[in-house]
């Protein structure tokens, strides 16, 4: 139903709660020590000062005992609201219309879009998925298409295959990273608090596929499956930023032609889910070692499913190597597609 | 109470309010950076990390406190060493 969500992680809410508490416990112990000294005589004007101290100290234990019990509140109702079963985002009726001229430019889109829907679902998939393969061996293009063959083939219970098509994507995932990170520094111009439009030649697709929802609290964004972005209502500023770009990428694999697979593989592909979160947040960040552990941290894969496909990837890759090879052999005399089997 | 007796008494509070106040001073980082490594934005991870550190600021204060009880023990020992 979705994807993308940028969550807070209840556990790291939970471990902080725990380290707040456990000094706050230590502070009341201390401030009930202090409280036990009575000096003699001499030393009564330090007797006041250290009574004073207990009574801030025990002030200041009870502050972190009441913000850790908040944390553990916050992170029990971020759980509860995290990818609930059946939930559906509700538009806000509030939220404010597009311009005109936006409007024109969305209805063009729409038709634009519902042509293509239209197109895709007419062409035999077999010959799609072949020309997705030819087209994915164009250098600086490949990733759209091979990331479409990777669908295909598996939404047509071909894993084998479509993990091959997967490593060829992935070597175009990182040429597409460098760019995107030139676009970031480039193009993205943000005005932060007023609804904010990104802009830019890459960006101008997403400028009308996003609204403000209402969003679980704990959720800043997401992409619906048709590329629609749905972004909390109080956002702003640098969080804004952020999370429009995440969820941009998400968007953009949710295009015409590839969306009803990438969707679909988006569920089903532990590695590819981890793929996607990584991209997107990487160009939210511009943090690439951040965003490799992005998706675990946010409870987005199984690590032990990630290693087990990427192992299956690596071994079909090798064998999938081979085999772009012999395509590129005997492109020239004949239209088979030699080692991929159907 | 004699001041031999006294003297040994405030001595034996110099290691205590010593130990507590570089205890309340390691406090003070561990409050501040309690939420650093999550990765945790928008306004309510705003408002947490202000509070946090508004707490680690009162606890840095109150190690600053207890080092001056300290000093001020220390020095009744002192004078209670010049008596002598």
């Amino acid at each position: 139903m979705t994807g993308g969500l940028i969550v807070i992680e209840p556990e790291h809410l939970r471990v902080a709660a725990g380290t707040l508490a456990a000094i706050g416990e230590r502070q009341a112990e201390l401030a009930t020590r202090l409280r036990r000294l009575t000096l003699p005589p001499p030393a009564w004007p330090l007797t006041a000062e250290i009574e004073a101290i207990a009574g801030r100290l025990a002030r200041l234990a009870g502050d972190l005992r009441r913000l850790a019990t908040e944390l553990l509140a916050r992170a029990r109702r971020a759980e509860e609201s995290q990818r609930p079963d059946g939930w559906m985002p509700r538009l806000l009726a509030a939220a404010p219309p597009p311009p005109p001229a936006s409007q024109e430019l969305g209805q063009m889109r729409d038709r634009v879009l519902h042509a293509l829907d239209t197109a895709a679902a007419r062409v035999p998939v077999g010959e799609l998925e072949l020309a997705c393969l030819v087209m994915g061996m164009i250098p600086g293009l490949g990733l759209p298409f091979n990331l479409a063959a990777a669908a295909i083939e598996f939404a047509r219970d071909d894993p084998g295959a479509a993990l091959v098509s997967l490593a060829a994507a992935g070597a175009d995932v990182v040429g597409l990273a460098l760019e995107v990170r030139a676009v970031r520094e480039g193009a993205v111009a943000i005005e932060a608090g007023r609804g904010a439009t990104p802009a830019g030649t890459a960006l101008r697709l997403l400028r009308d596929r996003w609204r403000y929802a209402d969003l679980p609290p704990i959720v800043l964004g997401e992409t619906l499956d048709d590329g629609t972005i749905l972004i909390r209502r109080d956002l702003e500023g640098k969080d804004l930023e952020e999370t429009l770009r995440h969820e941009a990428v998400h968007s953009w694999l949710r295009l015409p032609f590839v969306r009803v697979v990438v969707v679909r593989l988006y569920r089903a592909s532990d590695l590819w889910r981890y793929a996607e979160e990584v991209a997107a947040e990487t160009y939210a960040t511009g943090d690439l070692l951040w965003s490799v552990s992005f998706p675990l941290r946010g409870g987005y894969v199984q690590p032990a499913r990630v290693v087990g496909e990427a192992a299956a990837a690596a071994g079909a890759a090798a064998a999938g190597a081979a085999a772009a090879v012999a395509v590129r052999a005997v492109s020239n005399t004949h239209h088979h597609r030699p080692g991929r089997g159907r | 109470m004699p001041d031999t007796a006294l003297q040994a008494w405030l001595e034996g509070l110099l290691d205590p309010l010593r130990a507590w106040a570089d205890e309340l001073g390691t406090q003070g980082p561990a409050i501040a950076g309690a939420l650093a490594p999550a990765h945790y934005r928008g306004p309510a991870a705003d408002r947490d990390r202000a509070i946090l550190r508004e707490l680690a600021t009162r606890t840095d204060a109150l190690a600053r406190d207890l080092e001056t009880v300290w000093a001020g023990v220390a020095g009744l020992v002192h004078r209670l060493e010049g008596r002598r």
